[in-house]
């Protein structure tokens, strides 16, 4: 917004006070109509070193009529009171400078504050927020690296820019991809950690779901583990209810027909379904009752191991167990053969992703559809 | 636990805990059921059977209706009979302690199934809804709870009404939180709730919940130490009173979660400097809501003040010697004393002052108490020549010395061997560390920054060295570096890339202090090397981890003696390089401006902050907004208050100690002070310390009042002469109860009276009047009580019937004398509900604490 004013003034106006002066109070004027003016004016202030204007300008209660939320004022707040800050630097003002200090310690706190509220719910950002509220979502970079792809899926789809929703959809699988792939610290805090939330993952199921892709739903949820599964699938069909209130489109009745058919395999997703709160008919439901009872749960299977003094050990562990977005310690029983019934004893377990580890790879190979380079490996160490 | 057929097959709650009672417990592994080896024991105890079967027999309970609609298999799922059976097994209120586990249980399986219910039923009239909104507002249900059911009831087409009027029931009780993060969070949930009834209507309520972000919260615990770090710095006084209520509500915020953890010594400088006598007043009301006890923050804010003029130190040492020691670990009295000190007229006034707080810590600390005390108090008498006595400095020297060989006595405990093989000194280092940085210096040039970037690297690279090696590296490189040279090593340092902001600092002090006795240059051009660091990594001084913009200002206006000059820097760093600050740094950065400010420009900064939106929220917080009663601007009336106060108070400590305190008022000159504390006899509140919840024992007040004054008395004797106007008067007084007269005649005696002026009181108190006559055997005739008070059990069983033997009067009549002098003194009363507070149980004379209820039950003395 600022590099107008500054090409203007930088070729023919830069030592004429007279018509900064008139564009400044245009810009003033039109600022309860425009935006753009109301955006523009602090920066132009700054350029022309008009202090007392940008002072009078950071008290300022007017705001352009087009910015309805106190989100959106803040941030207008926000650029007056840093234009206002530079001119008193500039000035050398200090009891001036202090004054707009407070104040923006103020702002800025509410600031980031609001910021945290948008970012909890893309969704409902998109659908109740105001512009600022979804341009705010497009500036904010924080989280680990896909995470703002994911928070862009939610809102482009509820904003129906399938189109963009795709793209960021596309980069977001390629960042928990990529997450995946990384080496971990052995040192490294769990505080420290970062990579895809629930919320990550369920954003692409999403997304596949408003487009009746229901194919790598089901299959995703079929092979995670169930301690990744299920929130993820939670979360992806109140995404798709939410979609359905803000929109008035049906898309969970489509997945809930593909989930009792036999192209279906994810209990999770038929269970989730089932539990979560939609606008399925007492039919569907039944439907789904039947279908989730005759689904089996995969059966645990046994590894073969040995311990550092050549014993041999038999883990067993489902496939579900090992599956999880973040690392985390599980208890897995320890057999003394392969016939044992009862458990030796439970060791403790540490399941990473993509770490060194003492034992050799485990379980789990999954590739994304046409895409068979691109995988996650789990490991698992004792 | 298998559910067996045997399990199935119980029918009783009996039946439950006899077969719970028969499970076996499960046997640890490796332990052997060989001849001779213990028996099992049972799995569960008989508290934890008869849990497990109450539980399942009120899940049934509960869930009866809805089996048997299902067996029925008809249209009508039972909500209406669920709810009935439910409601009753729901508190009405928040459980304070230990809630029963079947209480805990129907709640959650009580919710699962409205959820059930809601969700799943065909048809759902409004009065269902209307019935489980009911029960799902009690206070016992979490908000997100509520929010779930909202969403169920939501999504009926014909319940949109009632949906709509319970979301904003549920508003009210989201303003009730205190945490601005929280309330935003409910808003969201509301309107994601509201989500499946009407857009515009969830629109609604996610914006309040944008809108409600702007304010300072529960959670801001950064920002509002900010601010009181700000307020302690400000040199522009006093701000409005209702503005620094305000301040002191923010802090409650974070004083309400663990108030042994707070800033009590900041609290106190912030208030001495921005709030004035009020805060004092504050922190009696927060000991009466129990949000911190008063002895907590008390002694520092009285320190502060006195440093700041606002009271004097003879009141700031009686202040000082009501309180509790908490050995708090930033402060200690000694420090206070400190403050105090400075402020006293002579050195006699200041030995009052180290007498009146050395007997008071000594009597308090007679087991030894911490070495940080009594090391406080020689720092004192090392200031302050004469303050303390040779004889209290040398006993002070036994007691730190006895202190300190326990501290390391119990720091010995713990401690391990510095032989073991695990300690950090048995580990061989690989590499000579000292061979290390020798080699490393002589290839460094100390006026190159990229020789010291890539000899910093080479540390960072090199395997198993200890920590301490960076830091020889700076100390040799320093020792190493030519004469010629030494400003280009202060420049290099400054531009370094793996120097950071704070350690370029810390290293070019320490060149300046080392090389300024034999460089002139190197202080003057110091500037220029400020100038240089910010140049080269200005924006890195607001990254650095726990900094403080303050802490970085504070030691570069220490090098170059110019704290504008450095400030300008810091300001320019900002304004040029568009840093992104967080309100914590931005107040930081405020605070240091204010040094350098105007002074009304710092008030006025702090109370347009306060007066501001953001701090809005203060006002709910707590006790809520200002009023003008908190402020006593007298300290006499305000020191007479709180000691009035504190002897009506429910604890018995704290009425014996400030009682004991009474004394220290003759020593310290202040016998007009005890004069006035005497003249409000009749007070039954202090208008300044009055809390919603809290009323005051003023008749406590009086008796203790009267005890302390007679052993005052009986220490100073004729010091109190000038008392004894005022207690002759309260003698011949009709309404004084004839116990505060036995005390009032002691008084009186030891300060020293003619026979004839305390006469008729020796009369009164020594004779009885009606004689004494003893009744042989025989029970009184049963009298019922007509007065309609009926008193608390234990008092009843105790206190009614062994007044009612002593004057050999039935229970009922002594009953009706007892509500007879209540309502002498409170006349509107007509039961004892007129009085706050509720039956207590196992309440004895020995009881240490007494609350209003209580004492006015023992009205009759």
């Amino acid at each position: 917004m600022t590099s107008l004013p500054k090409l203007i003034l930088g070729t023919k106006y830069s030592n004429e006070t007279a018509p900064q002066q008139a564009i400044a109070q245009r810009l003033q004027n039109a600022q309860l109509s425009s935006q753009y003016a109301a955006e523009a004016l602090p920066g132009f202030l700054v350029a022309i070193k008009d202090g007392a204007r940008a002072y009078a300008l950071a008290d300022s209660a007017q705001f352009p009529t087009s910015i309805q939320s106190d989100f959106g004022r803040r941030r207008l707040t926000l650029a007056r009171l840093n234009a206002a800050f530079k001119l008193a630097v500039k000035d050398d003002d200090l009891d001036r400078a202090l004054g707009v200090t407070m104040r923006l310690a103020q702002v800025v706190a509410a600031n980031s504050r609001g910021d945290e509220f948008i970012r909890r719910s893309p969704a409902l950002a998109a659908t109740l927020g105001d512009r600022d509220a979804y341009r705010r979502l497009f500036s904010d970079r924080s989280g680990w690296r896909g995470a703002r792809d994911a928070r862009l899926t939610v809102a482009h789809a509820f904003s129906n820019e399938l189109d963009e929703a795709e793209i960021h959809c596309c980069r977001a699988i390629e960042w928990i991809n990529w997450n995946a792939r990384q080496e971990r610290d052995e040192r490294e805090l769990p505080s420290e950690r970062s990579g895809p939330s629930h919320s990550d993952f369920a954003s692409i199921l999403f997304l596949r779901i408003i487009q009746t892709d229901f194919q790598p739903v089901d299959r995703n949820l079929h092979g995670w583990g169930r301690g990744l599964a299920i929130p993820v699938a939670r979360e992806a069909i109140k995404l798709a209810r939410q979609y359905e209130c803000a929109t008035g489109a049906s898309v969970l009745s489509e997945l809930a027909a593909f989930a009792v058919s036999t192209k279906s395999k994810s209990f999770v997703l038929k269970a989730t379904l089932l539990s979560s709160k939609t606008a399925l008919t007492s039919k569907e439901r039944k439907l789904l009752a039947r279908s989730a009872a005759a689904a089996t749960l995969k059966p645990e299977k046994l590894v073969l191991k040995r311990d550092d003094a050549g014993k041999t050990l038999y883990l067993r562990l489902s496939r579900h167990s090992c599956m999880t977005a973040r690392p985390q310690q599980k208890r897995f029983s320890l057999l003394t053969s392969r016939s044992d019934r009862q458990p030796m004893t439970t060791v403790n377990v540490m399941v990473h992703r993509g770490c060194g580890c003492r034992f050799s790879k485990l379980v789990w190979v999954r590739g994304q559809e046409n895409a068979p380079s691109r995988f996650m490996t789990y490991f698992l160490k004792v | 636990m298998k559910i067996t057929r045997a399990a199935k097959a119980l029918k009783t709650g009996a039946e439950i805990k006899a077969f719970l009672a028969a499970v076996p417990a499960v046997r640890h592994k490796g332990v052997r059921n060989a001849k001779g080896a213990a028996k099992l024991g049972r799995r569960f105890d008989s508290r934890e059977c008869q849990d497990i079967a109450t539980g399942i027999e009120t899940v049934l309970e509960i869930i009866e209706p809805i089996q048997a609609s299902m067996c029925a298999r008809g249209t009508d799922k039972g909500l209406n009979a669920f709810l009935a059976n439910w409601k009753p097994h729901v508190s009405k209120s928040v459980p304070r302690g230990f809630e029963e586990p079947h209480k805990m249980l129907s709640k959650t399986v009580g919710l699962g199934f409205s959820r059930l219910l809601l969700q799943h039923a065909p048809a759902i009239s409004d009065t269902d809804a209307g019935a489980v909104i009911d029960v799902i507002s009690r206070p016992r249900f979490l908000l997100r709870e509520k929010a779930n059911i909202l969403s169920i009831i939501a999504s009926k087409a014909s319940l949109h009404s009632r949906a709509g009027a319970f979301a904003q029931s549920m508003v009210d009780e989201i303003r009730k939180d205190d945490q601005t993060d929280q309330r935003g969070d409910d808003y969201a949930d509301l309107a994601e709730a509201l989500l499946e009834m009407s857009v515009p209507e969830a629109r609604v309520y996610y914006r309040n919940g944008l809108a409600e972000l702007d304010k300072l919260g529960g959670g801001d615990y950064e920002l509002i130490y900010a601010i009181l770090h700000y307020s302690a710095a400000q040199p522009g006084g006093c701000i409005r009173p209702e503005l620094s209520h305000r301040l002191m509500n923010l802090s409650q915020t974070i004083i309400t979660h663990d108030s042994h953890k707070f800033g009590w010594n900041l609290f106190g400088i912030a208030c001495s400097k921005s709030v004035g006598t009020t805060a004092a007043t504050r922190l009696m009301r927060w000991n009466d809501e129990e949000v911190a006890s008063f002895s907590l923050g008390l002694p520092q804010l009285a320190s502060y003040l006195c440093a700041q003029k606002l009271l004097s130190p003879l009141r700031a040492a009686v202040l000082l010697t009501i309180c509790e020691d908490h050995a708090w670990h930033e402060w200690s009295v000694g420090d206070g004393l400190a403050s105090i000190l400075p402020q006293a007229r002579d050195v006699r006034e200041q030995k009052a002052i180290c007498d009146t707080v050395f007997k008071k810590l000594t009597a308090e600390h007679s087991n030894g108490g911490y070495s940080t005390v009594w090391e406080g108090i020689l720092k004192v008498a090392e200031r302050f020549p004469g303050a303390i006595s040779d004889a209290d400095v040398s006993a002070t020297k036994q007691l730190l010395d006895e202190a300190e060989r326990k501290r390391h006595e119990f720091n010995s405990r713990s401690s391990s061997d510095p032989r073991s093989p695990a300690s950090i000194e048995s580990k061989k280092e690989e590499q000579d560390p000292a061979a290390f940085v020798k080699a490393l210096v002589s290839k460094c040039d100390p006026a190159s920054a990229t020789s010291i970037d890539d000899a910093l690297n080479e540390i960072e690279d090199a395997a198993s060295l200890p920590y301490y090696v960076r830091r020889d590296f700076f100390n040799e490189i320093r020792a190493a570096c030519p004469y010629g040279k030494r400003l280009d090593h202060l420049l290099a340092l400054a531009e370094a890339d793996n120097v950071s902001f704070d350690h370029a600092i810390d290293h070019i002090q320490q060149c300046v202090s080392e090389w300024s006795a034999s460089s002139a240059h190197i202080p003057a051009e110091m500037k220029n090397v400020i100038s240089h660091l910010f140049i080269s990594k200005g924006s890195e001084l607001f990254e650095i981890r726990y900094g403080n913009v303050n802490r970085e200002v504070k030691q570069l206006s220490d090098l170059c003696g110019d704290e504008v000059f450095v400030l300008k820097l810091v300001l320019n760093t900002i304004a040029t390089e568009r840093v992104e600050l967080d309100g914590e740094r931005w107040m930081q950065l405020a605070q240091a401006l204010s040094r350098q400010a105007s002074h009304k420009a710092s008030r006025d900064a702090l109370e347009n902050f306060l007066s501001g939106p953001a701090a809005g929220l203060s006002d709910q917080i707590g006790e809520g907004a200002y009023n003008p009663d908190f402020n006593v601007p007298d300290q006499r009336e305000l020191l007479v208050g709180i000691i009035w106060h504190l002897l009506g108070g429910d604890d018995a400590y704290i009425k014996w100690s400030t009682a004991r305190a009474l004394q220290v008022f003759v020593p310290l000159g202040l016998v007009d002070d005890l004069d006035a504390l005497l003249a409000q006899f009749d007070r039954r509140e202090v208008p300044a310390l009055k809390t919603e919840n809290y009323k005051l024992s003023f008749q406590n007040s009086q008796q203790w009042l009267l005890m302390g004054l007679a052993r005052a008395a009986l220490i100073h004797g004729v010091k109190l002469a000038p008392l004894k106007p005022r207690l002759l008067w309260l003698a011949a007084r009709d309404d004084v109860h004839v116990l505060n007269k036995r005390h009032i005649l002691r008084c009186l005696r030891h300060i020293g009276c003619k026979e004839s002026e305390i006469a008729k009181l020796v009369q009164e108190v020594e004779v009885d009047p009606k004689g004494i006559n003893i009744v042989k055997g025989g029970f009184p005739k049963h009298v019922p009580p007509r007065s309609g008070f009926s008193f608390d059990y234990e008092f009843n069983k105790t206190e009614i019937s062994r007044l009612a033997r002593v004057f050999h009067i039935s229970d009922g009549e002594c009953v009706d004398a007892i509500a007879r002098e209540i309502q002498r003194l409170w006349p509107d009363a007509t039961d004892m509900s007129a009085f706050p507070g509720h039956d207590r149980y196992r309440k004895d004379r020995t009881d240490r604490y007494e609350y209003f209820r209580d004492h006015v039950q023992k009205s009759y003395g």
